[in-house]
């Protein structure tokens, strides 16, 4: 400070000051916009939920009636905001089905909700939209339908699956070869909750999801087909996905052979014994639990020169696989326990283990 | 006296630009992490979480918590930890050789039985002596091992974990029922490219509990630990989000952070002989994978929030900061290599020279100002005016960064119910400048000392059986 002079002190001073009174005045005006917008959130909130307490009582009454609802007696929603209503309906809509909430949404039809949803599908936050296309899942008409295929093509990747999720709650199978265009293209997904929507459709989309595991989507999205195929339990022939054990990504090659026992050809056995030699460990995993599963007995050599492989769980699983074999893979492994080195001590592991396995 | 004047500008130069350069870093830090809430929100997709909960669509994540003498509260936090909202948890408590009953206290809560588990003896630890598991709990793991310290624990639990991603967690530490479901979802997002996510940490003291879940949030009547919910705030809320969106986050939490396990085992898990075994953790990732030139991200998210007991005490407060501050040297000295490296990329040229900044150089820089500011004002060399002049701009300054940090709280997290606890939130920010800040800048220079001396002891922590609702 001695180096200024008397003038620019004074400047430097004002400017300290003039700052730290900007500051002052910022943060309290920042701290009365939030207090104040704080009040009347609590406010709004408080009465939010008494109206949709109100709501629901009248639509779980209007449920308990012998026969739907006239339109005139539904009156009741009408003097309430329509997102209240609609949060109201989706709570209920969580713990029932069936009949129920067909007649939910027959209710919410006469009120007008396609309108309010259309809406809220264009131009609502993430959250409304995923929440309107829940609602849109328990409808049953063509507009409701052409609603949710709108939505199939979302850029978030969040929307587009809840509006799948949506067409396999109808049971829209029809829908599928669209979907499957759709996937196809898509870039970023969320591969496991796509997995759970598309086992949503269950066994007769099988088909669709071979489709879909070799078409030239992204390999998280082939891989989605690939485990939604195995959860469902669909028998898949051989010839379709045997390509898949020679596929460029080891994530397919891996679930690939874990479908595998899902297949029933002589020549599934011979890919597993295949996949045991994958330089991939991913696909050694799943080619050792197959061999386990199909109880391959002719993989038992593989599966001990697997107790010797450089990644652990190739070993572990190799050695679950041979105790799946029953007595002879017991005996294997316990003769295998006297010598030394990796499967030996995998073999000590995978024995102590079962001795001990109470659950 | 010309040289001294010289002198005396220069070192005011250096500490102002400190200074600046911190609060630059502060004011840039604001609108970035706006804007990564806006891109990541989770708080308004709430029917997305409920999908994933009635489903089992998620990843299998392992818990773990190493215990040492934790027997007042470690039943009631592994209650806690099993009523998670998650489908695919596997709870592993890791009992470090305490020599209380913890061990006993969880075999017969849990009807546990010893068992045998095959695993993987990649990272090092002490010797395990047995493993029980619960038929009852088939969740639950609990691993009982001659003591190591909370690193060698963890590192024992992520041995006999069997998830991809795994979850350390502190024996003091509540986390919201639907915290895992939310911080797993970059990972499900991305799996092969993010590698760690932290969650928030919030203060405990205060609120209240029952079956070791929060039935009630408050903010805490002892003004220390009100100021800590502040500096946590600010710190999650504002720093870490900056610096995720920035893709240069240098630490997960220790109390509550998810990572990929065989990328962790890659690195050889967390590191023996450090009290900064998180931030540790972080450095190794950040080295290893710039090393293999893997395109990785780190990422924190707001929404999962983790509640964990904050020192209530000047005593163990100070043992805490100074403790952290240890930490941050010993992780700094580890990793000097990355220090304006340009071969870690922008972690080396950037976040790295930052935390030099503030972990190494800002302490010494705050304690100076405050020591040699009233020197110069009495020598002479600096008029009174200007002194309170700086002053009142520095701590008005913190004021402003910590209520506009309420405006993210807002946004996102709203975990403190009331319009009130904005206003003593904010009053904390005020008060925090009178004596909090400069008793935490002392604690901290004497962690350094500490860290010269080469101490590595913890402090003691007690544990208190937590206040039912």
């Amino acid at each position: 400070m001695s180096a200024l002079s008397p003038v620019s002190k004074e400047l430097v001073l004002r400017a300290l000051w003039g700052s730290t009174l900007t500051l002052v005045a910022a943060s309290l005006a920042i701290l009365l916009i939030l207090v104040v917008r704080r009040l009347l959130h609590e406010r709004r909130l408080a009465a939010a939920s008494r109206q949709k307490l109100k709501i629901a009582t009248l639509i779980l009454r209007a449920l308990s009636l012998s026969e739907a609802p006239r339109p005139e007696a539904l009156r009741f929603l009408f003097d309430v905001p329509p997102p209240i209503v609609f949060d109201a309906a989706l709570d209920i809509l969580r713990i029932i089905e069936g009949r129920d909430a067909k007649r939910i949404a027959e209710i919410l039809r006469h009120w007008g909700v396609i309108d309010f949803l259309t809406r809220r599908l264009l131009h609502g936050r993430r959250g409304q939209r995923i929440k309107a296309l829940t609602l849109l899942a328990h409808f049953d008409d063509a507009e409701s339908l052409a609603l949710i295929n709108s939505q199939t093509v979302a850029r978030d990747p969040y929307v587009q699956l809840a509006a799948i999720r949506a067409l396999a709650e109808r049971g829209a199978v029809a829908e599928l070869p669209r979907i499957i265009r759709q996937l196809s293209k898509t870039n970023q997904t969320n591969p496991v909750i796509l997995t759970d929507v598309l086992c949503r459709f269950g066994l007769s989309a099988a088909p669709a999801l071979v489709e879909l595991a070799t078409s030239s989507a992204t390999t998280a999205i082939r891989v989605a087909a690939l485990r939604a195929l195995l959860k469902v339990g669909a028998s898949v022939p051989l010839e379709t996905i045997e390509p898949l054990v020679r596929d460029q990504s080891a994530e397919v090659r891996g679930r690939t052979v874990a479908l595998l026992v899902n297949c029933d050809a002589a020549k599934r056995d011979q890919l597993v014994l295949e996949a045991l030699r994958d330089p991939e460990p991913i696909v050694r995993v799943s080619a050792a639990r197959a061999a386990g599963a199909l109880n391959i007995h002719s993989a038992a050599h593989l599966l001990v020169a697997a107790l010797d492989d450089e990644n652990w769980w190739v070993r572990y699983r190799a050695a679950e696989a041979l105790a799946r074999f029953g007595d002879k893979g017991i005996q294997i492994l316990k003769a295998l326990t006297k010598g030394d080195g990796a499967s030996s001590s995998i073999a000590v592991q995978v024995v102590a283990e079962r001795l001990h396995a109470f659950r | 006296m010309p040289f001294a004047d010289n002198w005396i500008e220069a070192l005011g130069v250096v500490l102002l630009a400190v200074g600046v350069i911190q609060n630059v870093v502060y004011v840039l830090q604001l609108p970035t992490a706006w804007l990564e809430l806006r891109r990541h929100s989770q708080a308004e997709d709430t029917e997305s979480s409920w999908q994933t909960l009635i489903s089992d669509a998620v990843l299998p994540v392992s818990l773990i918590m190493p215990a040492y003498n934790e027997g007042v509260v470690i039943v009631e936090n592994v209650r806690s930890l099993l009523s998670l909202r998650y489908p695919l948890l596997e709870v592993v408590i890791v009992n470090d050789g305490s020599t209380d009953d913890t061990l006993k206290r969880l075999i017969d809560a849990f009807a546990l039985e010893e068992t045998w588990r095959a695993y993987d003896h990649r990272l090092k630890h002490a010797p395990i002596r047995a493993v029980y598991a619960s038929s009852l709990h088939p969740r639950l793991l609990v691993v009982d091992k001659e003591n190591g310290r909370k690193a060698d624990a963890a590192n024992a639990g992520i041995n006999l974990a069997r998830s991809p991603l795994f979850c350390v967690i502190d024996g003091d530490s509540v986390l919201e029922p639907e915290a895992l479901l939310r911080s797993v979802r970059p990972f499900m997002d991305d799996f092969s490219r993010v590698v760690a996510v932290g969650g928030t940490i919030r203060i405990l003291n205060g609120c209240r509990l029952a079956r070791g879940q929060i039935t009630h949030v408050e903010l805490p009547r002892n003004f220390l630990a009100l100021v800590q919910s502040l500096e946590y705030m600010r710190a999650f809320l504002m720093s870490r989000l900056a610096w995720s969106h920035w893709g240069m986050l240098t630490i997960v939490s220790g109390a509550f952070g998810i990572f990929r396990r065989d990328i962790a085992i890659e690195v050889g898990g967390f590191s023996h002989g450090t009290v900064g075994e998180d931030y540790d953790l972080i450095m190794k990732v950040h080295k290893h994978l710039r090393k293999k030139r893997q395109p990785y991200t780190i990422r924190y998210v707001p929404e999962p929030v983790c509640w964990t007991e904050a020192p209530e005490s000047l005593k163990n407060l100070g043992s805490q900061r100074r403790r952290w501050q240890r930490g941050s040297l010993e992780v700094f000295w580890r990793h000097r290599d990355l220090f304006l490296n340009p071969r870690y990329g922008r972690v080396g040229m950037l976040a790295f020279p930052y935390c030099f900044l503030t972990d190494v150089v800002g302490p010494v820089a705050e304690f100076v100002s405050l020591l040699l500011l009233p020197i110069f004002w009495i020598a002479g060399a600096l008029s009174v005016e200007f002194v309170l002049a700086y002053f009142a701009v520095f701590f008005m300054f913190g004021v402003f960064v910590s209520v506009a940090s309420l405006i993210l709280e807002e946004m996102e997290l709203r975990r403190h119910p009331r319009a009130l606890d904005l206003v003593r939130l904010a009053w904390a920010a005020f008060a925090e400048n009178f004596g909090y800040r400069q008793l935490n800048n002392y604690w901290r220079i004497v962690g350094w000392w500490e860290f010269l001396r080469g101490e590595t002891n913890w402090g003691e922590m007690t544990r208190q059986a937590r206040p039912a609702a």
